[in-house]
């Protein structure tokens, strides 16, 4: 699966480039490319008049991040998630030993990170990149994703149980992320760029003057947390962290009492770390708007290759805060699915058996998990609008308040016909809920994203739901989509309940 | 007439083409403790489950002093403790009893107090740093504070301790004494010939056996040490197995002792000892039967 993605990401980005005219089109965009603004979304660009450059360029950051993300994700689920349910414990009580395990999942995510560099590099080859230019891309996406295994790996062996390690880990990454950006945006901070894997993920140069020798970082920090992992393994008991954990309560918590303040409870840590993320996001995204319209009013030409391949709204303030609404619906309909999803975690687990079975109602279980999501939803996008508004101030953007929370506003309608649609798989094939609400709202991003520019049918187009929401503020608001939206969400939200009223709950 | 406690109705249960439970029907009177036994796999956990409104049942149903499974007055008047406690792993033992205490909405706290204290459990420590033994003292102690009129106990004591066992039976007990009805699934044999005063037996789905103790052991085999005897015993009625020692015979019969009663008479017996089957031989035999039928 992510494979696949690996491989769209990168067809995606060859297309785009061949679609924009090449080296040629490029011309127009040169200003904007060497924008400390643009540099700390995308990174530097280098080498970006070939296809393989650009693709590295426009594409490879958010790649390697989500790339990163799902191994570290992967890397905890096999080590700390094995331990977390106790499967280890047979499996290390025979023949095999902690440290032999711990082994087998490591060289389980190299083999792992290779795939994802090998389709990489396969793809641009076939595109007619140079091998050796391809090959080293596609080292670079295995080593940066090794590394970060190998960062999952130690945070697994640290920290108990597997959500708090994938949260450490993910944090840490998060944090080396934000610190490329800095980097790429102030340029007297530029040496910051050696500190963080996705910086070296850059200095590597790959389409341009190849780097080899910067892979020595990965090599560097790929060992050193693998060594740290092995003392770990060898000092700590099995399905305990090396870090001790606070499991005294001393004031212990009033809220659980009821329904919704157990919910709330459940959902607390989520909602603080979406918001903040999100909230940064919009920041940066603020920070940005001014110098982006700026250089599009004194490069025309560059005004004019937005406007034929249908991104001419980003050329003014108020668009491109409606293009980025559609990011933000994407991170708003995957923040309602992770809170629905707790509601079949518990399940799965057991932990609703005697809560359900001796207290309340489904009913009332699954209305508070909905009215729980919502307000997190809400409080999610309204953060998000004043983050975006602060940035923009800064940087002395045009956008009214009001502007952003209709654009915040308009960002939340899909998660409405996304939490119906997962509540409607939830309520009848409950295991293939969340994989299928992802793929869904994933899918939707692509069609919507790079459609346009890729000049696919309008038929295909319409199938994104993000496809008809227009670009708030820009554009005003379309009631008729919205309605359509919001009936659909609800009757799916009514399906599912019926559904999950009426079948059995599933046992651990 | 009064209402059962429990009424199991021709209850039936399929997952896909599994069948879990076939018609069973069973009633228990309110105040009754009465022991749910059966091979693993039997289709008890999916009676209780199906009970406690967490699966729906295929056809049949339960009823809970009267009213339908799942629904708000059955909950309101049911406990329950599973065999394996999932509860909230960041949450103290305290919170998960203020969790579980404030959905059901009735608690003695006097109780609760006394419970957790001779159950012995540190309520201030989080959920996953519990053993599976203290969740499981979590579930009881929420279970019995309710001071619920059902109390449906899905293997309770698996994981506590013989001395905890013994918490609760008394627990158990004191329930039954208050006139809580009880239905106690369990493998612990002596358990449910402790506590219970009745016998449900199920195996692939079907109730095979409900019975009092007293009236498993009418219909059990009894084994006789016969000394002084060396003649050939199987012709005689109600002998089941019988086998020779180095001073007499071993006789194992099932129903009346007369027959061998008259048979001893007329044999130069000069000692006789009796052993009553225990519930763990009965319950064997019942499997036993049902194996060889199947």
């Amino acid at each position: 699966m992510v494979a696949l993605g690996v491989l769209s990401a990168v067809a995606i980005g060859i297309k785009s480039f061949r679609i924009i005219g090449g080296a040629s089109g490029l011309s127009a965009m040169k200003g904007l490319l060497t924008s400390p603004a643009v540099a700390a979304l995308y990174g530097k660009p280098y080498g970006v008049t070939t296809a393989g450059g650009f693709t590295q360029w426009k594409m490879g950051m958010y790649l390697a991040l989500a790339v990163t993300m799902w191994i570290i994700f992967l890397a905890t689920k096999l080590s700390r998630g094995a331990e977390d349910d106790g499967s280890w414990d047979l499996l290390v009580s025979g023949r095999t030993t902690h440290r032999r395990a711990t082994a087998t999942v490591a060289v389980t995510l190299v083999v792992t990170s290779a795939l994802f560099g090998f389709v990489a590099a396969v793809t641009f080859a076939v595109a007619g990149e140079s091998v050796v230019a391809s090959g080293l891309y596609g080292v670079t996406l295995c080593c940066l994703s090794a590394t970060s295994a190998a960062l999952g790996l130690l945070g697994a062996q640290l920290l108990a149980p597997r959500r708090r390690a994938s949260s450490y880990a993910a944090g840490i990454l998060m944090a080396m992320f934000v610190v490329r950006m800095v980097a790429d945006g102030v340029t007297r901070l530029s040496f910051l760029r050696w500190l963080t894997p996705f910086g070296w993920f850059e200095e590597v140069r790959c389409f341009d003057s190849n780097r080899w020798w910067v892979l020595a970082f990965y090599v560097v920090a790929f060992v050193v947390l693998t060594w740290c992992t092995v003392l770990v393994v060898d000092r700590r008991d099995v399905g305990e962290g090396r870090l001790a954990r606070g499991d005294v309560v001393a004031s212990p918590s009033a809220l659980v009492g009821s329904v919704d303040g157990m919910i709330w409870t459940q959902r607390r840590g989520l909602a603080g770390t979406w918001a903040g993320v999100v909230a940064l996001f919009a920041a940066l995204m603020g920070l940005l708007i001014k110098p982006l319209v700026d250089f599009a009013h004194s490069n025309p030409s560059y005004v004019a290759t937005l406007e034929r391949y249908g991104y001419g709204s980003v050329v003014t303030s108020k668009g491109f805060v409606g293009e980025m609404g559609l990011f933000f619906s994407v991170a708003f309909a995957f923040l309602a699915v992770t809170s629905l999803h707790q509601l079949f975690a518990d399940e799965g687990a057991g932990r609703l058996d005697v809560p359900l079975a001796t207290g309340v109602s489904r009913r009332r279980w699954l209305n508070s998990t909905v009215a729980g999501t919502v307000g997190i939803l809400v409080v999610t996008a309204a953060l998000s609008a004043v983050a975006f508004n602060a940035g923009s101030f800064v940087a002395g953007g045009d956008v009214s308040t009001v502007e952003f929370f209709q654009g915040a506003a308009s960002s939340l309608v899909l998660s409405v016909p996304v939490c119906g649609f997962y509540l409607a798989l939830l309520g009848w094939v409950p295991r293939s809920a969340l994989g299928v609400t992802s793929g869904a709202i994933i899918v939707s991003f692509i069609v919507a994203a790079f459609g346009p520019a890729l000049q696919w049918p309008q038929a295909v187009l319409a199938l994104s739901p993000l496809h008809h929401l227009p670009l708030v503020p820009l554009e005003p608001w379309a009631p008729w989509a919205v309605v359509w939206m919001l009936g659909a969400g609800v009757l799916l939200v009514i399906v599912g309940a019926v559904g999950y009223e009426r079948r059995d709950l599933l046992s651990a | 007439m009064t209402v059962p406690a429990l009424a199991l109705e021709h209850l039936t249960k399929h997952f896909g083409s599994t069948v879990a439970l076939d018609d069973v029907s069973l009633e228990i009177r309110p105040g009754e403790v009465v022991g749910f036994l059966g091979p693993n796999g039997a289709g008890k956990s999916t009676a209780l489950r199906v009970a406690l409104g967490l699966l729906r049942p295929t056809s049949g149903g339960v009823r809970v002093m009267g009213h339908a499974a799942g629904s708000p007055d059955a909950r309101a008047l049911l406990a329950y403790v599973p065999g394996d406690v999932a509860l909230w792993p960041r949450l103290s033992g305290e919170e998960s009893l203020t969790l579980l205490e404030g959905l059901h909405g009735d608690v003695d706290a006097a109780y609760r107090a006394r419970l957790i204290d001779v159950f012995d459990v540190d309520v201030h420590k989080r959920v996953r740093a519990y053993s599976k033994g203290n969740r499981q003292k979590i579930a009881l102690v929420a279970a019995f504070a309710s001071r619920a009129d059902v109390l449906l106990l899905d293997e309770p004591t698996s994981g506590l301790d013989p001395l905890m066992e013994r918490v609760f039976r008394e627990c158990v007990s004191e329930a039954a004494a208050r006139g809580q009805t009880v239905l106690l699934s369990s493998h612990i044999l002596s358990e449910v010939e402790h506590l219970c005063a009745r016998v449900a037996m199920i195996r692939s789905g079907r109730l095979v056996r409900v019975a009092t103790i007293d009236e498993l052991r009418e219909h059990a085999s009894v084994e006789f040490d016969i000394v002084g005897v060396s003649a050939d015993v199987s012709t005689v009625a109600g002998v089941t197995r019988w086998e020779r020692t180095s001073d007499g015979v071993k006789v194992t019969i099932t129903g009346s002792p007369v027959p061998l009663l008259h048979f001893l008479a007329t044999q130069p017996v000069t000692a006789v000892r009796t052993r009553e089957a225990s519930l763990e031989e009965i319950f064997l035999s019942y499997y036993d039967v049902a194996e060889t039928r199947g």
